[in-house]
């Protein structure tokens, strides 16, 4: 069931009217609130809803038994290899046989291991990575165990975040399940704001640009390069408006439930160095990496050395965890690089320190090219097709600019990163939260207008719920 | 449980929202967007028709020609207009590229209520018109400007409404008709509101009712006799479009429908009850003279359902026994003795100069028997040229 469905939307009002009748945060609210989002995920596939009770139960299980535990890293390692286990042989399984079977050809043997014919489940990134939080948090000692596995399932299954995040640390949720957060005047308008835009965000911006980028990274070899250059910088804002525009209406849908979620995206696209791109793009999934693999790698604590080769595992894996492709890992690697590259020298360079615009619009221009040129290995299918793509944005210097070819869309990014600046440096949406009630409707109808006239024929998935 | 803060904060938010929207939407549906649309849009196309009419007078029309794309390039309405002009009456083209029934009902109900002096009409379609009720919800926007406000039920009949479909939405909201106009007002947004400006000041031109549309191209260098030879041919620059289109056709052909057994076709049932309520309902004295237009014979033979043919001509039969409609068929016009179909065609839908010289030719005595003789006329059976 996708978020941008009718389907979706009728499902939404029958369990907002009924959760809000039932006693708030009682047992018949959180049955009520399981059942629904069994349902939810159970109109992708109701045999993957068995595999998230499996880990959540084993997950469970072991966060009950870790305190008492004489050996508790025993436990901690069951847990790991539990939900490693089922994220690597469902995400990553056939990843290894085609490596395998690649290095094979290469070597000049035939078909060595026969792919697995399996169906990634949907989410499972993200529900492993919220499990595996619960009980290293458990172990860690930073959280007891929750005895109540009815709230354990509601923080597993909650639905607005089941698919694509944010990843909500487990005590984060079981605090405001203990204190619930009043609903108030404010975040109940902030939750509409936030579903309103983050639907015009996905549907308008991100589904109409790409179109675009499909264009491109779909026939790369007959693109313009010109094209090809406007398709990697479409991409990066599709990608933004497609995964902040879920984040926001997952935020939002949670709101109307009590719960406030943590920020994912702070206007990633304003940030001065990559360190503050990081800190600003999907941010709790930065979170995650940098508290459960770079620290318990040993961050920066042991010397240069070991803490560039700690930056670049952390990014690696990161990269990994996106997608079984050697792209995403080039991806994950291009942002160690960034990242090392940016510790060791960048920042010892005045320039990169100085707080002179002209410096800081220096900063900005090589950091945002450079996070876009990483998004060509994450955009395209493979590495070959990374390589068309930039092999034609390097005969840019000997290409004609067609502006016929071209087009309104380098007018249409150029308007979309003012507007991404706008929006940050008023933080619009907060503004809108505490708008007249006039305001806030015209906001809304103008969303409403937007995606009535500008959504297009076809319906796009969000292109994280196939991480 | 909701608090009752909560909800009052809540309804009155969303009442605003809805007020504003409902708003919009009675604009919409009283033409407010029409001074907006682009020229081109197949909104855009009723409107100036529209705007033509009324500039025109429509009280001053005898005659009208309804049609698609096909009768604007296949007929030469100058020479018709002509004609008619010549024994003083006044014969207009209101085709519009795209029209189907749907938008012809609309247009007939317009003109029965600004032009009730209107004598008769040429209706001028093919074949395969009979196929389906509706030819797709893009024509929505196209009969909506013709529609009267709130009377929505005429699109349902043609374009059932999907929550999968985008383009169903029209028969819905007004709001959705608009789409591709407002898409295109945002992308052009200077030069649009420069075209609307000058639309304001500007009385609308009436030479779209009288005038032609010529062109001298024709596919004597595509193999047009059958799909798989024309499907094969080098798209080179002047038939790109035409290979395509066999190229398309040929993928359509593997799944090419069947009415030669209609009791397992129900749509057609209800084809042939809304055609025959339309064609009846049509207000005028004279019988309406239905003209089929040519179809390249690989259209005919190879693409459309098997037996639409024989189907299209069931369904008209009834009428023209009981006079109400006369069918003029020239679907083989161009085969044969009148061929060869490739020098009559500019692409596979349309004719060209020689071919719309051609059917003219044929058509005007045919206009000038029917319609423009002043002493009454007993009904007549069709005529096959």
């Amino acid at each position: 069931m996708l978020f941008n469905s009718w389907h979706f939307v009728a499902f939404l009002l029958v369990v907002l009217s009924v959760a809000c009748w039932l006693p708030r945060y009682g047992r018949a609210w959180k049955f009520f609130l399981i059942g629904a989002s069994c349902y939810f995920y159970g109109q992708w596939s109701w045999k993957y809803l068995s595999l998230i009770a499996l880990t959540a139960t084993v997950d469970y299980l072991i966060a009950q038994r870790l305190a008492a535990s004489s050996s508790p890293r025993r436990l901690i390692t069951i847990s790991l290899v539990a939900n490693l286990g089922v994220l690597a042989f469902f995400k990553y399984a056939n990843f290894f046989i085609a490596s395998v079977n690649g290095l094979g050809e290469a070597a000049g043997a035939a078909l060595l291991i026969t792919p697995l014919d399996i169906i990634l489940p949907v989410g499972i990134s993200f529900y492993t990575f919220q499990n595996m939080s619960y009980t290293l948090d458990v172990y860690r000692g930073h959280l007891a165990p929750r005895k109540s596995p009815l709230d354990y399932a509601v923080f597993t299954t909650f639905f607005p975040q089941l698919l694509a995040g944010p990843i909500v640390r487990a005590s984060e949720f079981f605090t405001q399940l203990d204190r619930p957060n009043p609903i108030t005047l404010r975040s109940l308008q902030y939750a509409l704001v936030l579903i309103a835009a983050g639907y015009v965000k996905k549907v308008v911006l991100a589904d109409n640009l790409a179109v675009s980028v499909e264009q491109v990274f779909g026939n790369p070899a007959a693109a313009d390069p010109w094209m090809a250059l406007f398709a990697v910088y479409a991409f990066g804002f599709q990608i933004y408006f497609d995964f902040s525009g879920y984040t926001d209406i997952a935020i939002g849908l949670a709101l109307l439930f009590g719960f406030q979620f943590p920020k994912n995206f702070d206007y990633p696209y304003l940030a001065l160095s990559f360190q503050e791109f990081w800190r600003r793009w999907h941010m709790t999934l930065s979170r995650w990496l940098r508290d459960y693999l770079y620290i318990s790698l040993g961050g920066n604590r042991d010397g240069l050395a070991r803490t560039m080769a700690n930056l670049m595992t952390t990014m690696l894996l990161g990269g990994l965890w996106h997608g079984a492709s050697w792209n995403f890992v080039i991806w994950g690697g291009l942002h160690g690089a960034y990242l090392a590259i940016e510790r060791l020298a960048l920042s010892r360079m005045a320039w990169w320190q100085s707080e002179h615009k002209l410096a800081k619009a220096l900063r900005w221009l090589v950091v945002f090219n450079l996070v876009c040129f990483a998004w060509i290995f994450f955009r395209a299918p493979d590495f070959a097709t990374s390589l068309i793509i930039i092999g034609k944005i390097a005969a840019i210097a000997s290409a004609p600019y067609s502006a016929v070819t071209a087009g309104k869309l380098p007018l249409l990014l150029a308007g979309l990163m003012v507007m991404h600046a706008a929006m940050g440096h008023w933080q619009v949406k907060d503004r809108l939260a505490d708008a007249s009630a006039w305001i806030f409707a015209a906001f809304v109808s103008a969303m409403i207008l937007l995606l009535i006239w500008f959504t297009p024929s076809r319906t796009v998935p969000f292109i994280y719920f196939q991480f | 449980m909701l608090r009752a803060d909560l909800i009052r904060f809540l309804v009155i938010r969303l009442a605003i929202v809805a007020a504003i929207l409902l708003g919009l939407e009675f604009a919409f549906r009283h033409g407010a967007w029409e001074w907006l649309a682009k020229r081109e849009s197949n909104a855009g196309q009723t409107i100036a028709m529209k705007r033509a009419l009324l500039a025109l007078g429509p009280e001053k029309i005898d005659y009208v020609t309804f049609g698609d794309s096909r009768t604007v390039y296949g007929i030469d309405h100058e020479r018709i207009a002509a004609a008619a002009r010549a024994r003083g009456l006044t014969h207009a083209s209101v085709a519009i590229p795209g029209m189907h029934w749907m938008s012809l009902e609309m247009l007939v109900r317009w003109l029965r209520e600004h032009a009730p002096q209107l004598r008769g009409a040429v209706i001028s379609t093919t074949i395969s018109g009979f196929n389906y009720l509706g030819n797709g919800a893009y024509e929505l926007s196209m009969a909506a400007p013709l529609a009267p406000s709130w009377d929505r039920d005429w699109m349902r009949q043609h374009v059932p409404f999907e929550p999968g479909n985008l383009a169903t939405y029209g028969s819905q909201s007004a709001l959705f008709l608009y789409r591709e106009d407002v898409q295109d007002l945002v992308k052009h947004a200077s030069r649009r509101l420069r075209e609307a400006g000058g639309l304001l000041k500007q009385p609308p031109s009436t030479g779209t009712l009288f005038t032609r549309q010529r062109v001298a191209s024709n596919l004597c260098t595509v193999p047009i006799d059958n799909i798989a030879a024309c499907a094969a041919a080098s798209p080179d620059a002047p038939v790109t479009s035409t290979v395509m289109q066999c190229r398309q056709w040929q993928r359509e052909a593997s799944q090419r429908a069947d009415f030669r057994d209609r009791s397992q076709l129900p749509h057609l049932a209800e084809v042939k009850t809304v055609r025959d309520r339309q064609l009846r309902s049509l207000p005028y004295q004279r019988p309406i003279l239905v003209v089929l237009m040519p179809m390249p014979g690989v259209w005919r033979d190879e693409v459309i359902p098997q037996g639409a043919e024989a189907w299209a001509r069931s369904l008209l039969k009834p009428l023209q026994d009981e006079g109400i409609i006369e069918v003029h068929d020239f679907t083989d016009f161009f085969r044969g003795a009148n061929g060869p179909e490739c020098a009559a065609f500019w692409d596979l839908y349309h004719q060209n100069s020689a071919g719309q010289d051609r059917l003219t030719d044929a058509l005007l005595p045919i206009l000038e028997q029917r319609l423009y003789r002043t002493k009454p006329l007993a009904p007549a059976g069709g005529a096959r040229p």
